[in-house]
């Protein structure tokens, strides 16, 4: 298993554990079990899996155009979310409204979320088909 | 879309004759991960122009001993 792939399924199982544990926490502690929402912190630990071992390659041609192609459709995917909740979010609350904080983390905990998520799924899907082809 | 068939490769023909490398030397070798030397073997991967020479001088021949275009013909040589 390569880098990215770890990396993706780390990703994956920090979203799975997040949402299991603000699941688990809201029916003892309400709105405030929205402080799970913290373990996502945990993706930024990602970038540890790229770390070199005794001068062991870590990526090569094949992993970073995969990941290259991943962060292309996570951007798009999550800018045309970006800018739907922006519309939403004035549409709800029109130009003068005030909008509550747990709707500013919770918008921001889901671009977030879309982004790794979107991301890590579109790695390991293009690993499990052998990858995309270089472009020489 | 590219055909990934039209290209075929040698590599695990070469490995064998070269003392039989293994997957892991010939991608140190060639300055690749392993995972990527499997995927070409399996014909899931069509490398960049680089990678195929860096692969022919692993193994010391030309390129073409390495990787075989059985396209439609559109590349062939003129004249």
């Amino acid at each position: 298993m390569s880098q990215a792939q770890k990396q993706a399924w780390f990703t994956l199982i920090v979203i799975a554990s997040t949402f299991a544990a603000v699941s688990v926490l809201y029916p003892f502690l309400g709105r405030a079990a929205a402080g799970g929402f913290g373990l996502f912190g945990f993706l930024g630990l990602g970038p540890l899996f790229y770390r070199r071992h005794r001068g062991q390659l870590v990526t090569d041609e094949r992993d970073q155009i995969i990941l290259q192609r991943s962060t292309l459709l996570a951007y798009s995917i999550f800018w045309v979310a970006f800018v739907a909740s922006a519309m939403l979010t004035l549409a709800v609350y029109g130009f003068d409204g005030a909008v509550p904080v747990p709707v500013v983390m919770n918008a921001l905990f889901c671009a977030m979320l879309l982004f790794a998520g979107t991301h890590a799924i579109a790695t390991l899907v293009q690993y499990g088909k052998g990858g995309v082809d270089a472009r020489s | 879309m590219r055909d990934r068939s039209a290209i075929t490769n040698q590599i695990r023909t070469l490995r064998f004759h070269h003392g039989e490398m293994t997957q892991e030397e010939l991608a140190q070798r060639a300055g690749v991960t392993r995972q990527t030397i499997i995927a070409l073997e399996a014909g899931k991967y069509i490398p960049s122009l680089l990678l195929a020479f860096k692969l022919a001088s692993v193994f010391g021949v030309k390129v073409e001993n390495v990787f075989q275009y059985n396209g439609s013909g559109e590349a062939k040589e003129q004249g």
